[in-house]
């Protein structure tokens, strides 16, 4: 382990059994079978560094969140933070770890936000004086200062992200682990937010583990990723490995006139590539490595009526898509 | 200043914890008392109407003072007891409901310590409106027996400690099914005949006698009885020995207690069902 790892996951397996038949009696289960959320997940963040985990509902991101805060326990692997395991020593992991939950409903509605953040401070065991000076200093991070009194039920969902960011940075986490931060906020609050995250992991050396939904976001933060499917990681790595990897960026051809356009797919498809042709420009989705001039090439004259060449990148979402179709074949 | 505040783990002794807990629960309860100021009015309020249900009905049957404080004082027990028990419950509903367990879940305290911490403002204010029953009643004539009140406010205080840890069996129940106001409320109501609120246990029928032995509130009830109401006759267990089994009651039930909601917790964790 390095000095700079933080957020250490090895082999992490969670198998949720089924609830005994003895509890049944007294509630209705919602497991009758046994569920396999994690199947040996590897992942190391280290200070500094940002970690998006992607993945559809049930991929297992919340069993990983929930393992690291001690909200439920592994059966298999290990979890550390800060060479704590998460198992073992919960509550001191509990004290490293700053948790921004993905709900407002977490936030104590009716009080205000100084009075939110110092019942957090006072279970974290902060010193009052300390207190003191913390709340302020950490609003003003959040931009929230205008707030400090202000009841939380009378802010915006912008704002109360903010706070529950602000929550989870009082105690002066080494790891910030954000549950969808941005779930309820418009996109420009979410831009916002997002930006101040990444300015605090340069500044500050955090190490972030991220969930989002919002694929855009995920590429903003220009972090690590780690696509998850049915408790498997499917991919880890940075996005622009990705992108090299599975990228299959789509030639955009505009030509003069329609019938160019129609000449120019005709022979694509010739050539065995995909093409269609939208009034004047022609879209083809080019196979393997080939160059788009080797594609230029055989169109032999017909390549004197190319006015332009646009070339498209792969939405990140079809880039993901691709990635997790190949997990199910696989 | 800089966003990472602790160079290392921040090290608090248990003593610490337990403390930084209260207070930052009381803390909480005052909070919240303080969200909704005219319902927290109302509950302090509401007290007055039963010792004027009692104080009339005493009137119209005209019995005596020493009888309308014998019911005054089971239904003053019952009530304050009653917040002590049940507490807890509707602390916990509340906050799996709203979504705030999972932060408390979250923070670096003890969880044992969460039931009896998340209680202990409500089982003080429970405690002070008896007292106030009690005091109002003396105000509507009733005789209190000055140099009781000492000793009975000890024995409230132990009662209230053991009905705080018949909640935390309570506690377990709602961790692992998510329900537990049937079980506190089955068992305050039965507490409430069982304890003899408004009648000396004598009156039940020998062969469910036995069962009275088992809550607490008989033992508060005939204790504070015996100690605030003067000229009571001498019948059944004296005051101190009310205490001392009380005190022993309290041990068992604690320690139970806790043992039942750590082991409820360590499961809830591992079925990944805590808080949800």
């Amino acid at each position: 382990m390095d000095g700079d790892d933080v957020i250490v996951l090895s082999g992490l397996t969670k198998l949720y059994e089924p609830t005994p038949r003895w509890m049944r009696i007294f509630a209705r289960s919602h497991l009758t079978e046994p569920v396999k959320a994690l199947d040996g997940v590897d992942l190391t963040v280290r200070a500094g560094e940002i970690c998006a985990i992607v993945g559809p509902n049930g991929a297992g991101k919340t069993t990983m969140f929930r393992i690291l805060v001690g909200l439920t326990t592994s059966t298999g692997g290990t979890a550390t933070i800060m060479g704590l395991d998460a198992g073992r020593d919960s509550e001191q992991v509990r004290q490293v770890v700053g948790w921004m939950p993905s709900e407002d409903r977490s936030l104590l509605m009716r009080a205000t936000s100084k009075e939110n953040l110092q019942l957090h401070g006072r279970l974290q065991g902060m010193p009052r004086r300390e207190l003191a000076e913390r709340i302020p200093y950490v609003l003003e991070t959040v931009n929230l200062t205008a707030q400090t009194e202000s009841v939380v039920a009378g802010l915006s969902a912008g704002m109360r992200a903010r706070l529950r960011l602000a929550r989870a940075l009082l105690p002066g986490p080494r790891a910030l682990i954000l549950d969808e931060p941005t779930g309820a906020v418009d996109p420009i609050a979410a831009h916002g937010l997002l930006t101040l995250i990444m300015d605090l992991v340069k500044q500050e050396r955090l190490a972030v583990l991220i969930s989002s939904h919002r694929l855009e976001e995920i590429e903003a933060l220009q972090s690590h990723a780690l696509l998850m499917d049915r408790g498997r990681v499917n991919y880890s790595g940075d996005l622009d490995s990705l992108r090299r990897e599975w990228d299959r960026p789509v030639v955009e051809f505009v030509l003069d006139t329609p019938a160019d356009a129609y000449a120019v797919a005709d022979n694509l498809a010739a050539q065995g590539l995909e093409a269609h042709v939208d009034d004047t420009s022609v879209r083809c989705g080019h196979a393997g490595d080939e160059p788009v001039g080797a594609v230029l090439a055989r169109l032999g004259p017909l390549a004197a009526s190319i006015r332009h060449v646009r070339e498209h990148p792969m939405p990140l979402r079809d880039l993901i898509a691709r990635v997790y179709e190949r997990g199910t074949k696989a | 200043m800089t966003s990472v505040y602790p160079a290392t783990v921040n090290k608090r002794s248990r003593f610490t914890k337990v403390v930084d807990t209260l207070e930052a629960y009381i803390r909480i309860d005052l909070v919240e008392e303080r969200m909704f100021p005219a319902s927290t009015i109302m509950r302090y309020l509401a007290v007055v109407f039963p010792v004027l249900l009692y104080y009339f009905q005493s009137t119209f049957l005209t019995i005596s003072d020493e009888l309308f404080m014998t019911m005054l004082i089971g239904a003053a027990v019952i009530a304050g007891l009653q917040d002590a028990l049940t507490g807890l419950t509707g602390r916990l509903n509340f906050a799996m409901e709203r979504g705030t367990l999972e932060t408390y879940l979250v923070e670096p305290v003890p969880w044992a310590l969460i039931p009896v911490a998340m209680n202990i403002w409500r089982s003080v204010t429970g405690a002070l409106l008896a007292c106030v029953m009690v005091a109002l009643g003396w105000l509507l004539g009733g005789p209190v027996h000055a140099p009781g009140i000492p000793a009975a406010l000890l024995v409230l205080f132990l009662g209230i400690l053991a009905c705080n840890a018949l909640g935390s069996f309570a506690a377990s129940f709602i961790l692992l099914f998510k329900r537990g106001e049937p079980v506190v409320m089955l068992y305050s109501l039965a507490a409430s005949v069982l304890g003899g609120a408004l009648f000396p246990i004598e009156v039940l029928p020998v062969w469910i006698r036995w069962a009275s032995y088992l809550v607490p509130h008989s033992y508060v009830i005939a204790a504070e009885r015996r100690l605030l109401i003067p000229g009571t006759p001498a019948e059944g267990l004296s005051p101190l020995a009310a205490t001392l089994i009380l005190a022993g009651f309290t041990l068992v039930t604690f320690v139970a207690g806790m043992f039942v909601f750590d082991r409820s917790l360590r499961l809830a964790r591992r079925l990944g069902i805590l808080s949800i």
